[in-house]
């Protein structure tokens, strides 16, 4: 309570008050807010398949690269919870 | 007779089947669908990715080879393997929904008479009612909802559900013709029901939904084929990932559309396009012999089963046992013993009843006493005897032998050894003894014929070959029930069987890791229906049984459950088949991809169908992988064809043709593609 009244002052509103909304929308839009963040780790993940590359490659290709392996890894996760719980498929 | 011939309903609309399922195929390419079946899901996340490589050929980096009309060969052929399954499941869906049209159209907003707590007739709409409610309908009236006789008489016409044209006699109080189905017809007399399913739960709507599938999920099979089949996609996915580093070390880069085909090619897509398909289609074969199941896993169940449970009448043997022959003793005359007979059946309207009646007559016997006056005494299971009684105080009865053993004794009789060894003699030749008696004497013994049915004996030699074991319960005695049994070539029988028997014999089967069907109509067979693995009630039977039973049958023919163990291995079968066929179809694509892939590291010699290049050959065998699903739609639908042989050899059978066959085929086709590919100069 005291940290909440504390960040209200420091911002002057009160952050969590919305806390409700902010849940309501992010299971209204789960598929949406995981693109997003997919795309945000792949911004990272990028620099490093940038960094590494022993050949000439561009940013761009780089980006999709490190998307493609996100996509892999999603996908694997995917499957991994088709093993696990077949019924929900 | 066979599956084939008995399949009667099937009178859907199939009208615009192909033209529905071709959009419907374009709908289901929704992820949110396609995430559903994984084989086919990865197929839709590679197809987006090819597509991608058509916008920019370099997305992933420059790679020798890649260039943007291959990738838009590839991606429109990826696409076209979406579409394919997602048509097939479509094409099963919409047969099962053109049958549910069919029901739905039995099904109408009909005015009901309820009966208020004083008799009055109020008007209400069917969908008014409620379970409870005490209803009249009157000749020319559609039920409007399901329910059992309360009172009056009445010829129902039930061809709306059954395709059974002969009209169905209802009354209350017995067992077998006492619920009535909404949606049929009366069509003579009137009959009070107390309605016994609220809006929306009736038999019908259950049919409906089943045929639809609205209530469709996954039978265990199914699951575990998921998890199967998930676990290969995993591996392949892991396998075509850490292919690039090997192919950048031996200096042959690959590009990822390459890849992706590589992954499509290795996945097996053609059981994961055509999983859903063939169980839809096992409910729609179910459905199309008038049976309606629960589940899909009822069906299911009934390929796994090992031991049948079947009633002997109406089952094994003909429904109604016809007297033969009299056996007098006791001195007495053959025409005395009809005599006796007569009158001990002149109310019994059952068709043994009728046929000793008719045997007595034609052997010249009359009865001496007024019919008016007399008073028929009717059969019960308790006391296992019927007869009449006249005014003048004498007692004809005619029984179980044991309970006019004891009837005769009460009236202070004697039993002669004779009445015994008619007994043994009749038994013996597999009939039915009832002994008649007039007060404390007996006149002899009636045979009622018992008729086996024809190639009876066949059928339970194929179930026997499948491995079945079939056990025949019947209320004869010991020596009767053998006689049948070894005449119908039944495994094992239990005689003078109680409903508690049923339950005992089916726990017994099933303690031993055994999976039981069985067959039953009256309110006393429910617990062992709902024990049972496969529990199939006949229409005519109880709302009591149908509810504890996992099937229905709407022609309530007890013999059909030979035949559904027959779908049910056969939607088993064509699973197995399908998915070896899959798989074995990899080994040839292996071999088309993989020496194109890695042509410049010097394998070409793996090249063993000569495929004209590299981009050829991808293209060759994902076109047979997409080809291959509308191709098998038909074998899917109509499932394999069923033998009636053991499980080993099956299994050596269908290894044989759709394990070989699925190696061969592929290297076939393909290479018939290459062909055309090149010719075309597609690659």
């Amino acid at each position: 309570m005291k940290i909440r009244q504390v960040l209200a002052d420091t911002l002057g509103f009160d952050l969590l008050a919305g806390k409700a909304e902010i849940k309501d929308f992010s299971r209204q839009n789960s598929k949406s807010i995981a693109i997003f963040l997919l795309l945000c780790l792949n911004l990272p993940i990028a620099q490093v398949v940038y960094a590494q590359a022993s050949a000439e490659i561009t940013p761009k290709t780089a980006w999709s690269i490190a998307l493609l392996g996100l996509v892999i890894l999603a996908l694997c996760v995917y499957l991994f919870a088709v093993i696990l719980q077949p019924e929900k498929f | 007779m066979t599956v084939s011939k008995r399949l009667q309903r099937n009178q859907v609309n199939t009208q615009g089947l192909y033209a529905r399922a071709l959009k419907s195929a374009f709908v289901k390419l929704n992820p949110q669908v396609m995430i559903r079946n994984p084989v086919m899901f990865v197929v839709w996340v590679g197809t987006i990715v090819t597509a991608l490589l058509v916008i920019d050929p370099d997305l992933f980096g420059a790679v020798q080879g890649n260039n943007r009309l291959f990738n838009f060969l590839v991606t429109a052929i990826l696409f076209a393997t979406l579409l394919f399954a997602n048509f097939a499941e479509a094409v099963a869906e919409g047969r099962g929904k053109a049958q549910a049209d069919s029901l739905r159209a039995t099904k109408s907003d009909t005015t009901a008479r309820k009966l208020l707590e004083d008799d009055t007739i109020q008007e209400v709409s069917s969908t008014a009612l409620r379970k409870g409610d005490r209803i009249k309908v009157i000749i020319g009236d559609t039920i409007p909802a399901d329910g059992e006789v309360i009172a009056g008489v009445a010829s129902v016409d039930e061809s709306a559900i059954t395709g059974e044209s002969a009209p169905v006699l209802k009354e209350p109080g017995s067992d077998v013709a006492s619920s009535v189905t909404g949606g049929t017809k009366i069509i003579s007399d009137e009959l009070i029901l107390r309605v016994t399913s609220d809006p929306g739960q009736s038999f019908l709507d259950r049919m409906i939904s089943l045929v639809e599938g609205a209530e469709r999920t996954k039978t265990p099979n199914e699951i575990a084929l998921t998890v199967l089949l998930a676990v290969l996609t995993l591996v392949f996915i892991i396998v075509v990932a850490t292919i690039p580093p090997l192919a950048n070390f031996v200096g042959s880069p690959v590009s990822v559309t390459v890849l992706v085909s590589l992954l499509v090619a290795l996945i097996p897509t053609t059981i994961g396009g055509l999983l859903s398909a063939i169980g839809i289609a096992g409910m729609d074969r179910v459905a199309q012999f008038n049976v309606v199941a629960t589940s899909g896993r009822a069906v299911e169940a009934c390929g796994d089963v090992s031991t049948l449970i079947l009633d002997k009448t109406g089952t094994i043997t003909l429904g109604n046992r016809l007297a033969e022959e009299f056996i007098p003793i006791n001195n007495h005359s053959l025409l005395e013993v009809a005599k006796v007979a007569l009158g001990s059946s002149i109310f019994d309207t059952t068709p043994e009843g009728k046929s000793i009646v008719r045997l007595a007559e034609k052997l010249g016997a009359t009865i001496d006493f007024d019919p008016a006056t007399a008073e028929g005494v009717e059969f019960s299971a308790r006391t296992r005897m019927s007869g009449t009684n006249l005014p003048n105080g004498i007692e004809i009865r005619k029984g179980a032998v044991d309970s006019i053993k004891g009837f005769v004794r009460s009236r202070g009789g004697q039993i002669n050894p004779e009445l015994d060894a008619a007994y043994e003699r009749v038994s013996l030749l597999g009939g039915t003894p009832l002994a008649v008696c007039q007060q404390g004497e007996l006149y002899g013994i009636i045979y009622l014929k018992d008729i086996i049915k024809p190639g009876i004996r066949e059928r339970f030699d194929q179930l026997r070959r499948m491995g079945i074991k079939t056990i025949m319960l019947t209320g004869d005695n010991r020596i009767t029930a053998s006689v049948i049994a070894d005449e119908a070539g039944v495994d094992d029988f239990i005689a003078e069987a109680t409903p508690e028997d049923k339950i005992a014999v089916i726990q017994r089967e099933q303690a031993a890791g055994k999976l039981v069907a069985m067959t039953g109509d009256g309110t006393n067979d429910a617990p062992a229906l709902a024990q049972a693995n496969v529990g199939v009630a006949m229409n005519s039977g109880t709302q009591a049984a149908k509810e504890a039973a996992n099937m229905v049958d709407l022609d309530s023919d007890p013999t059909k459950l030979i035949d559904l163990v027959t779908i049910g291995k056969q939607l088993l079968i064509t699973r197995g088949a399908l998915t070896t066929f899959s798989l074995s179809n990899d080994i040839a694509k292996y071999f088309a991809i993989i020496p194109a892939m890695f042509s410049a590291a010097g394998i070409g010699g793996l090249n063993i169908m000569g495929l004209a290049s590299a981009q050829s050959a991808v293209l060759s065998a994902l076109v047979f992988n997409a080809l291959i699903i509308p191709a098998l739609i038909p074998l899917a639908l109509r499932g394999v064809k069923f033998r009636p042989v053991t499980a080993n050899q099956l299994l050596r059978d269908n290894i044989l043709i759709y394990g070989l066959g699925g190696v061969i085929v592929p290297f076939v086709g393909i290479k018939v593609i290459d062909v055309v590919v090149s010719v075309l100069g597609l690659a």
